[in-house]
């Protein structure tokens, strides 16, 4: 069965109805073949955008990409900078895979610009959570929950989100190491500095890349000081010296047609660790967000991979490459989850993150 | 009972379990004054498996709990339960470890929010979240309030500086969320814990986010003929697309109150200021600050003052903060409130306030996160009038209303506590208050941590706009 509901409300009718109901989102994954799959497409409108208040709300269905040019016709962009826009994505998708990008360095991720959601849980109930306006502190912060949930918890319906001005200067710069430890080095150095960056990458191969924004005629000043602080030289001669890079940057250049792209969090001292694991492995690799998250292609086996992360004691999480998006490696939240699980969907209408039948498809 | 007591006596010293009247005093109040309940004891455990083992023994027994820091709260999150036991988190106030690579620490919940900053501060780090009590209040009622402050629009509030959580849930399993990472993997849990006020158990660890602190500030004093131009204004600097630190505004009461005393140098003919502040690298707050400049000439400010260096800064700000405790003192009793609205409705709501304010015959000052549009008016009451509170409550019910209409929320960063259970149902629906009890039972079967906070229920009857409350009727909590 295939449905496409026009309305929240038909919407509402068919997760009551279902005993296994799955969205239909971008990320092309594989299905329980019992489950209802449904498409939200229909459900693609702009709520309300006020701009003066920072704040948007969409439908579920809506692209990304849509919400972006909404915003960017009126200087504001998504903070949290969602990556796969190009491909389509959806603003629903994107918080149920808990998406941010390279960008999110400078103010913060997916969850600290969710501020309300509307759901439907496994019970079948419409659930306004959260609020529209940029500060709130009433009721539990489901809107939180839903990011990274995967659908587990309910179908989201509506989101709303903080929203920012756009600055309206921005420059990337590349410095090059002739180690990976050295651009580590670099990497830590900055992040821990007074510098305001907008996004902080390291390649596997020793590359810092960066992004500044900031209003116009200022920058010039801050690439010197920045320069200065690392005592190194942009290099103004690589194709990554170039502002359109982000935030596809997280799809890695080159990366094979076959295997799952991994989300793995991790922190600037993780990564060397990490790094270390994975050197011999040729998976391609990119650390982002200043060194909080690793971005991981592999080809071999999933569980191969599960393994070395729960080793690190890191978690991740399968983002594409014709998986179910579930959590690998260290899976420590899992009693948490499980109880909330029973709250929202008791009967599993919404499958289970890290059911071993789920990992089954991988 | 009897039992209960004697099993706590196994767990603690006579020292750390308060039983007699004298030593339990203390604890029968927070910050919100007006209401007061008497535990049957208190306990201070030092270590994670006191507190678990509490927790173990609660939950057998059925005993409700209340976790409580330094009892700062303002909507009367850390009351206690009557015949319920308070479990003290103060001695548990170490900083585990400070990594300033990965700009985290890892805290016990006792630690008082400022010490993480102390602590931080040779790397260059700080601790972001900035509410008012910051100096006494601890991180872990911060983290269970979702704790505010003045920076919130551009640095978010609690929830976002807390990547991970080491729980002791109220049956006493211990469970990890998050993780040391600014990113996460599967849902957010630790989001849905920050600011459960105390109702998904205690939080034994937590991982917090720290920040390199700013290289430079700037701050802008804008004096207005009314508070309705310095709404205006707000939205006039927003517009512009420059993203301020703070924006703070106070009102002629509180200006002058503030002025009485810190002296802070405020403009004595204002009725309302705006105060803005910019931070950031030196050339990034010196090219914003120039564009800032452009934005305020246009807001019919009467006066506009730069503070001029690190000392005139610090006086403004020293006026700012201190301008709640000063507008206490203009009066015998005062309960704050802080609703949100959206912000380009700041000149509206506070228009409206005002009228509420003269048709009440009450005094409201009021001191606000403007940039976020968190109102906070003080509403000033003599307590020994008979109908003193009453008013007072009628008041601040109406002014949560008027948010609540205006497209906002009931609470921006005090949580809703005891004060603003009966205000729920106007914000949610039957429907998603449910949900909110599912989740709460999943993780709280029998529902007995901070009972009577946040979720309106049989347990915990609506407070009612007039008279009494009804746990003060059947004689179970008084008021001062």
């Amino acid at each position: 069965m295939d449905s496409n509901p026009q309305s929240i409300d038909a919407l509402v009718s068919l997760v009551k109805n279902a005993s296994s109901i799955k969205v239909r989102g971008s990320e092309n994954t594989s299905t329980q073949s019992s489950a209802n799959v449904i498409s939200l497409s229909a459900l693609n409108r702009i709520k309300e955008y006020l701009p003066d208040e920072y704040t948007i709300s969409v439908e579920a269905g809506m692209a990304t990409s849509e919400v972006q040019s909404t915003l960017a016709a009126k200087g504001q962009y998504l903070p949290f900078d969602p990556p796969f826009a190009s491909e389509g994505t959806t603003i629903g998708a994107t918080i149920a895979r808990g998406l941010s990008g390279p960008e999110s360095f400078r103010y913060g991720i997916l969850r600290d610009f969710i501020l309300g959601v509307t759901f439907i849980d496994g019970h079948g109930n419409l659930i306004r959570a959260g609020g529209k306006v940029v500060k709130n502190a009433a009721g539990f912060d489901i809107p939180k929950l839903m990011s990274g949930s995967c659908g587990s918890f309910g179908i989201i319906a509506e989101a709303s989100f903080k929203v920012f001005p756009v600055a309206p200067e921005t420059r990337t710069l590349v410095f090059n190491y002739s180690h990976f430890d050295k651009g580590h080095e670099a990497l830590v150095k900055l992040g821990k500095s007074p510098f305001t960056l907008d996004a902080l990458d390291l390649s596997s191969e020793g590359s810092l890349v960066i992004k500044l924004a900031g209003q116009p005629g200022s920058t010039d000043e801050r690439i010197s000081a920045i320069e200065s602080f690392l005592e190194s030289r942009a290099d103004a001669n690589t194709e990554e010296n170039n502002d359109s890079i982000w935030p596809e940057t997280v799809q890695l250049h080159n990366r094979p047609a076959t295997g799952t792209l991994l989300k793995v969090p991790t922190n600037p001292s993780s990564v060397m660790a990490l790094e270390s694991a994975l050197t011999g492995s040729n998976a391609p690799r990119r650390y982002s967000i200043g060194g909080y998250v690793a971005w991981v292609h592999w080809s071999e086996s999933v569980e191969a991979v599960s393994s070395l992360l729960a080793k690190l004691n890191l978690s991740g999480q399968v983002v594409s490459g014709g998986a179910p998006a579930i959590i690998i490696g260290d899976t420590g939240q899992r009693p948490f989850y499980n109880r909330i699980k029973s709250a929202l969907d008791p009967d599993g209408k919404f499958g289970d993150l890290y059911a071993p039948t789920a990992s089954a498809h991988l | 009972m009897s039992d209960f007591i004697a099993q706590l006596r196994e767990i603690y010293p006579s020292e750390r379990l308060y039983e007699d009247d004298a030593r339990i005093t203390p604890y029968v109040s927070d910050g919100l004054t007006v209401f007061r309940a008497k535990p049957a004891a208190v306990v201070m455990p030092v270590c994670n498996d006191e507190v678990v083992k509490t927790l173990a023994l609660c939950h057998a027994h059925d005993i409700p709990f209340v976790a409580r820091g330094s009892g700062t709260s303002l909507s009367g999150g850390s009351m206690p339960i009557e015949e319920g036991l308070v479990i003290s988190l103060n001695q548990l106030n170490q900083i585990l470890e400070l990594d300033p690579d990965n700009r985290t620490a890892r805290v016990q919940p006792g630690v008082i929010n400022t010490g993480i900053s102390v602590a931080a501060a040779s790397h260059g780090l700080y601790f972001a979240p900035d509410p008012s009590s910051q100096t006494v209040c601890t991180i872990g009622g911060n983290l269970a309030f979702n704790s505010g402050g003045a920076h919130c629009l551009k640095y978010g509030m609690t929830s976002n500086h807390i990547l991970g959580i080491k729980v002791a849930l109220p049956d006493g399993e211990v469970v990890e969320l998050g993780n040391d990472s600014l990113e996460n993997t599967g849902p957010d849990c630790v989001g849905l814990f920050v600011g459960s006020e105390g109702l998904m158990g205690i939080a034994l660890e937590i991982q917090v986010r720290l920040l390199p602190k700013p290289e430079s500030y700037r701050t802008i004093l804008a004096s207005y003929d009314s508070l309705e131009t310095a709404g205006d204004a707000v939205a006039t600097v927003v517009a512009s697309g420059i993203l301020p630190g703070a924006m703070e505004i106070m009102d002629a009461l509180a200006i002058e109150a503030a002025e009485a005393a810190v002296s802070a140098g405020y403009p004595d003919d204002a009725a309302a200021l705006l105060l803005v502040e910019l931070d950031g690298e030196a050339a990034a707050v010196e090219a914003e600050f120039a564009a800032l400049t452009s934005a305020i000439e246009t807001t019919g400010a009467k006066e506009v003052r730069a503070a001029q260096d690190e000392n005139e800064r610090m006086l403004i700000w020293k006026g700012r903060k201190s301008a709640f405790s000063a507008v206490g003192r203009l009066s015998p009793d005062y309960i704050v409130q802080d609703g949100v609205v959206p912000r380009s409705k700041l000149g509206e709501a506070l228009k409206a306030i005002s009228e509420l304010s003269a048709d009440a015959g009450l005094r409201v000052a009021n001191v606000f996160h403007a940039g976020d549009g968190n109102l906070h008016p003080l509403i000033l009451f003599d307590a020994k009038q008979p109908d003193g509170l009453e008013k007072a409550e009628a008041l601040a019910g109406k002014i949560l209303r008027l948010c609540l209409r205006l497209g906002g929320s009931i609470t921006g960063e005090h949580g809703v506590g005891v004060e603003k259970l009966k205000y729920m149902p106007d914000m949610f629906s039957d429907t998603d208050l449910e949900a909110f009890r599912r989740i709460r039972r999943s993780i709280d079967t029998k529902e007995i941590s901070n009972r009577g906070k946040m979720l309106p229920g049989k347990e915990a009857p609506a407070l009612s706009d007039l008279g009494p409350h009804p746990l003060e009727k059947a004689g179970i909590i008084s008021r001062m």
